[in-house]
């Protein structure tokens, strides 16, 4: 049997189908969900918001316009979910939750290390930056894709990923994280 | 290359996005700075880990929570409206019906003020009974009346009716003497020009002529002249009428018109 491809399930439950939602989620909650933990920084908060942006893509789908493709309007609603979420919240309290979690695990191996200091730096940068480095790193999107997501001109895209770019680099340079190899 | 465009080429580089030569021009770039090659290095380290990260994500299965949220036993899709697309040719789409019904409407309007302001009561008039000037439309009876000049003695007769209108100055001149007479109509040029010269009735002896600021009639019996000037301005100006006998002047005289 061929795979479905991603607007005939969005079609499929829009007529009603519970198994072709099922499959869309199937399909994409473990990519939403990562990206969610990277942006919240908390197990608990990005599978409540994981969830979140399958009930709205749920409710939404009646008006999905098919000249888009799936993956960028759920990855739309996903990261407005993101911001939106990091806007309400202080930025420090998961900041420092890390932080005084790295300390804790100075001992682990430095393989783990570096992981952890990554992850550190990418919560230190700004929401609308962060979710940018997360869609072309962990969802492999290219810079078309990104726009066609977050809705901001390519050119926009490359300039943002670029400042982003610098200022993870140099934060992970004052963490010491090429002293690691 | 400034840091700024190396930069953005290793960045470019990283994402898979540069082509052949752009590549072949970084690596040589990189060659020939140690510093450019040390930043390379590094981002080569972040990219790695990054990747190693995208690898190893966390397994999860929340479908059966979402599905309970969205309960979707009971949940009824709002049924999508179908678009309907009238395709409508160009003749019927409202803004050019709309259009239309306006422009003919204007038109018909037009058409009916002319048909009741025209007036047919003249319209056949003979052309002989036609008054006026060749340059208005009001006939010398309709126009402002300025003076009327009156030279009578036994050498000379003369009556010099003068009227003007807005444009015009019309000059009747009637002349009579036994013996050869000399008249001038005299005027300044900048307010004045020469219309029109009309011999009314006069003898082969007589003539007119005109001038850029007079004009200047010789006569022997009876003469009728009009004559019509271009009135420039509409400001009060004299015009002078002088009668001249063996190039003496026996009259003269000068009449004001655009008096208001």
């Amino acid at each position: 049997m061929t795979k479905k491809d991603d607007n005939e399930l969005v079609y499929e439950v829009i007529h009603g189908s519970i198994s072709s939602f099922e499959a869309l989620v199937d399909r994409y909650q473990k990519t939403i969900f990562n990206m969610m933990f990277r942006m919240v920084g908390d197990y608990e908060t990005a599978k409540d918001l994981t969830q979140d942006v399958f009930v709205k893509a749920f409710e939404k789908m009646g008006g999905f316009n098919f000249k888009y493709r799936f993956f960028s309007w759920i990855y739309r609603i996903a990261v407005n979910e993101a911001i939106n979420w990091n806007r309400k919240r202080p930025t420090t309290e998961s900041i420092d939750r890390t932080e005084s979690w790295l300390i804790d695990t100075a001992v682990q191996d430095r393989k783990e290390e570096k992981s952890n200091l990554l992850h550190f730096e990418l919560r230190k940068l700004e929401a609308d930056y962060r979710v940018l480095v997360l869609l072309k790193y962990y969802c492999n999107m290219t810079y078309e894709e990104i726009a066609e997501t977050t809705l901001i001109p390519v050119k926009k895209v490359r300039s943002r990923l670029f400042i982003a770019r610098e200022q993870l680099k140099k934060g992970l340079i004052a963490k010491g994280f090429f002293e690691y190899d | 290359m400034t840091d700024k465009e190396i930069t953005e080429k290793i960045y470019r580089n990283l994402d898979g996005e540069l082509n052949a030569s752009e590549l072949h021009e970084l690596e040589k770039h990189l060659s020939e700075h140690p510093q450019a090659a040390q930043f390379y290095k590094e981002w080569e380290l972040i990219r790695m880990q990054l990747d190693k990260e995208q690898k190893t994500q966390v397994d999860i299965d929340l479908k059966q929570e979402i599905l309970k949220r969205i309960n979707m036993e009971t949940y009824k899709q709002p049924p999508k409206k179908e678009k309907i697309t009238v395709i409508r040719s160009f003749w019927s789409r409202p803004v050019v019906k709309f259009g239309f019904v306006f422009v003919l409407g204007v038109f018909a309007g037009f058409m009916v003020f002319s048909f009741l302001k025209t007036d047919y009561s003249g319209a056949v008039a003979p052309t002989m009974e036609m008054k006026g000037t060749m340059y208005d439309s009001r006939s010398f009876d309709e126009m402002k009346n300025s003076d009327i000049l009156q030279y009578d003695s036994p050498l000379a007769k003369a009556v010099c009716n003068v009227r003007y209108s807005t444009k015009i100055v019309e000059i009747r001149l009637d002349l009579s003497s036994l013996d050869p007479i000399k008249s001038t109509i005299e005027f300044d040029y900048n307010n004045f020009t020469v219309l029109n010269v009309q011999n009314v009735s006069i003898n082969d002896k007589s003539t007119a002529m005109a001038a850029g600021n007079f004009i200047q009639i010789n006569n022997v019996g009876d003469s009728k002249f009009i004559f019509q000037l271009y009135n420039k301005n509409s400001l009060p100006h004299d015009i002078d009428f002088k009668i001249f006998q063996n190039d003496s002047p026996i009259y003269q005289n000068s009449v004001q018109v655009n008096k208001e």
